[in-house]
């Protein structure tokens, strides 16, 4: 079989056919959420946070505090294919081409100074940025920008896990405080702690901690529901879910975390899965192979998923997005809600990346998918995100599973050869994947 | 712990190219040694114990066909080059090794490592220990690093056999400011006009301070204070940025006529520029030296370091600053656009090496420099 020629099905006009209804939720609750952030901090002026990705927005949730993650507005800046004038800008300022540059570019646009320029006129002042100190150029970024700004800054730092149980999925939602051992955890509500009081400052809001107890169980509940989704789709055959509406679906809950939308939303996803799996219904009407995704989201181009579906009968059926909010956000709890809270963000980018929690968890998943090979993206200039992906890749395959690495650029589209990435994705399950 | 034999001055270009000999040495004769990565271990600890700490250093000629199996290549070359020797068994002779947690390379170096001790245990890699050492400017985080250090307190004293007490670790203390006090006086010498004393001479001598007893090298830096170099004056430089393990680099400088006055990266003066100090508390002071005032790119916040930077560059009446970045930097680069426009600011003129290679230095770096140079000596 020869390899696949066409282009990679844009997301948008992906096989509208199958897309889910809930899929078309998720979108609008995307835009809505926006809107309220847009109309809030950006036309009324309301303080609002910038916050890491993986930090406790919960706090910010239950405070009712308008929030945005750098990386989001980052996704905003790569689709909108504005990333080259932020390069452009990032060489004449003098930082030099091997940093990663995907989450410096909301700071870019920050220090351009130009809001005609910048996705929906750039962000206003916020009161405050809050980062989580994984790797050594957080601080870093946070700091310059922050200072860009001329607001305060926040730090949580991150205690290192000493021991590294191999399965960590089977102890991270109830067996928490022996999985991520009790010092850390002790900092982490320190940590917490201190980011309330000084927030609370900030913001001149009170916590209401009856109200963050009440959100991270909605969490857990919704946490639940993604699970029964992974399991309906990993024992389905055929795949009755296209990776992207995976993605969109279980990102919308995962960034509306806590709230009743997100239980409602999850709850009416598994139904739309379960009426798809009672009758029978299959994305790919001729599949024969089964691949997982390997690291991070392809966001600007999800249609890639599925460029081998017609041509080799080959799904995606699982990225880490499927699952990970089931597997690593769910946190029960008895009666202390913020040690729950830090229970979940203390270790949450380790369990994707470090050995041998990273590729242990992949082999579990792709056992339950009936998986026959994976595809693993490595972004290029990015050395945090590269950190264990060989050893994970050599796990993998001494276990049985075929991998292809793929490296590429995550924030600049123009560097995608979606030509010659098909080809090498056909070329693997050609010779490598057996159905 | 017995300083050893006393080394001549002559000797410091042999100690520096055999890191591990005066190690071995010591564990032939029955000692314990303890390795150590980057420059932020407490190692008064391990010499309060009796025990030898040695700073582990890659050998760039030795490649890295082992350590390509479990590393990526865009990881730290010192690192590569440490795992390549551990997989080729030269580390038997320690005890342990110590890795803190003051650089994500390194604190992906313990997981690394551990893993493959734990898959592959025909492999009879030494024990690890991380010590978790964070640096944000917090009370409860001083309490957290504390916490930690009595832990490696505690490994160490059950290797020695014996509980380390505070009075040990006050006099190793004592010992190690005796050592940076004096490598006080080889910075003031490098400072002089002519320098008395060169850019790669101090290199080696910071470097054997990192793999000697630390009595042995009070000596060593107490000959050389009467060291002279006869240097041609020419443009005084700095050298800034990821760690010079080796002096290649140095060399290739100091070959166009400058001399290196000053340098700032974890293998350079800065190693001992500010003692402990006398405490009622020395596990207290060791922590808040850790935390502060240890080379380590987690330091913060990056104003003071920055400053501490342009008043380094004062201090030294440097007439360039040479950035040197390692290949895939992903961290020094972020500093670097706001140090420029402080030296601009003073006056003074700098250039930028980025993509700097463990393994050797390139042709391009070579003629970078030399033009660098040339431009300030007219």
């Amino acid at each position: 079989m020869t390899a696949a020629t066409k282009p990679s099905p844009a997301a948008d006009t992906e096989a509208d056919g199958d897309r889910l209804a809930a899929t078309a939720r998720a979108r609008d609750k995307q835009k809505s959420w926006f809107k309220d952030f847009q109309h809030r901090a950006i036309e009324e002026g309301e303080p609002y946070v910038i916050a890491a990705a993986v930090s406790p927005h919960e706090i910010f949730h239950a405070m009712d505090v308008p929030l945005v993650t750098n990386t989001w507005y980052s996704s905003i800046i790569a689709a909108k294919r504005l990333s080259p004038h932020y390069f452009d800008l990032m060489d004449r300022l003098g930082y030099h081409h091997d940093l990663p540059r995907y989450l410096s570019l909301p700071m870019m646009t920050t220090l351009d100074g130009n809001p005609e320029k910048a996705p929906y006129g750039g962000l206003p002042r916020p009161a405050l940025i809050l980062d989580r100190l994984r790797g050594d150029y957080a601080q870093r970024i946070t700091a310059q920008w922050a200072g860009a700004f001329d607001c305060p800054a926040f730090y949580l730092d991150t205690p290192s896990q000493t021991r590294l149980v191999p399965d960590w999925w089977n102890h991270a939602q109830r067996n928490w405080e022996w999985l991520y051992e009790s010092h850390r955890l002790d900092y982490q509500v320190e940590q917490i702690e201190a980011l309330i009081g000084f927030s609370e400052g900030v913001l001149g809001r009170k916590l209401n901690r009856d109200t963050l107890a009440e959100e991270m169980h909605r969490i857990n509940e919704a946490g639940e529901l993604a699970a029964e989704a992974r399991d309906l789709i990993a024992k389905a055959r055929p795949c009755p879910v296209a990776l992207p509406d995976q993605l969109t679906n279980v990102m919308a809950a995962t960034w509306n975390r806590g709230s009743q939308w997100a239980v409602d939303h999850m709850r009416s996803y598994v139904e739309e899965i379960q009426q798809r799996v009672d009758t029978g219904y299959g994305i790919c009407g001729n599949e024969k192979v089964r691949l997982l995704w390997i690291n991070t989201g392809l966001w600007f181009n999800t249609g890639f998923y599925r460029a081998f579906e017609e041509s080799h009968g080959a799904v995606f059926v699982w990225s880490m997005y499927t699952n990970f909010f089931s597997d690593g956000y769910r946190k029960y709890f008895d009666d202390d809600p913020l040690r729950a809270l830090a229970a979940r963000s203390i270790s949450m980018n380790e369990q994707l990346h470090l050995p041998p929690w990273m590729a242990g968890w992949i082999l579990e998943q792709a056992e339950a998918f009936g998986a026959h090979g994976a595809v693993m993206l490595t972004p290029q200039g990015d050395r945090l995100s590269a950190y264990g992906t060989e050893i994970c890749r050599t796990s993998l395959e001494k276990a049985g599973l075929p991998v292809l690495e793929l490296s590429a650029s995550m924030v600049d589209a123009r560097l995608w050869d979606d030509a010659e990435m098909q080809r090498q994705v056909g070329a693997f399950i050609d010779t490598r994947c057996k159905a | 712990m017995s300083a050893g034999p006393a080394h001549r001055l002559e000797d410091i270009a042999s100690i520096y190219a055999d890191r591990e000999a005066e190690a071995r040495r010591f564990y032939a004769h029955g000692g314990r040694v303890i390795g150590v990565l980057g420059a932020t271990v407490p190692t008064e600890l391990i010499t309060a114990a009796g025990m030898f700490p040695l700073r582990l250093v890659g050998d760039p000629a030795r490649g890295t066909a082992r350590s390509d199996a479990y590393m990526e290549p865009v990881r730290e070359g010192y690192l590569r080059a440490i795992v390549e020797k551990l997989l080729a068994g030269d580390y038997g002779f320690l005890d342990l090794i110590v890795v803190p947690r003051s650089s994500e390379g390194l604190l992906q170096f313990y997981y690394l490592v551990e893993h493959i001790r734990t898959t592959e245990p025909e492999l009879r890699l030494p024990a690890l220990h991380l010590f978790d050492l964070l640096q944000t400017p917090f009370d409860y985080t001083a309490r957290y690093v504390r916490a930690r250090m009595e832990e490696l307190r505690t490994r160490l004293g059950g290797i020695a056999g014996a509980p380390i007490s505070d009075k040990a670790i006050a006099d190793a203390i004592a010992s190690h400011d005796a050592a940076r006090r004096g490598f006080g006086t080889i910075v003031a010498r490098r400072r002089t006009t002519p320098p008395a004393i060169s850019g790669t001479t101090a290199l080696r001598l910071a470097g054997c301070g990192q793999v000697l007893p630390v009595d042995a090298l009070a000596a060593l830096i107490a000959e050389a204070v009467t060291h002279h170099e006869t240097i041609v004056p020419g443009p005084r430089l700095m050298i800034k940025g990821s760690p010079q393990e080796h002096d290649g680099f140095y060399r290739a400088v100091e070959a166009t006529g400058a001399t290196i006055v000053a340098d700032d990266h974890d293998w350079g003066e800065t190693l001992y520029e500010t003692p402990v100090g006398d405490s009622d508390d020395p596990m207290q002071a060791l922590v808040a030296h850790c935390m502060t005032h240890r080379p380590s790119p987690r330091r913060l916040p990056q104003e003071a370091v920055d400053a501490e930077f342009i008043a380094r560059v004062r201090d030294a009446a440097v007439d360039g600053v040479i950035f040197a970045l390692e290949a895939h930097d992903d961290t020094l680069g972020w500093d670097y656009p706001a140090q420029k426009r402080a030296l601009e600011a003073i006056g003074v003129a700098s250039i930028l090496l980025t993509g700097q290679s463990y393994w050797s230095i390139d042709d391009r770096t070579q003629t970078d420099i030399a033009t660098f140079v040339r431009e300030l000596s007219r």
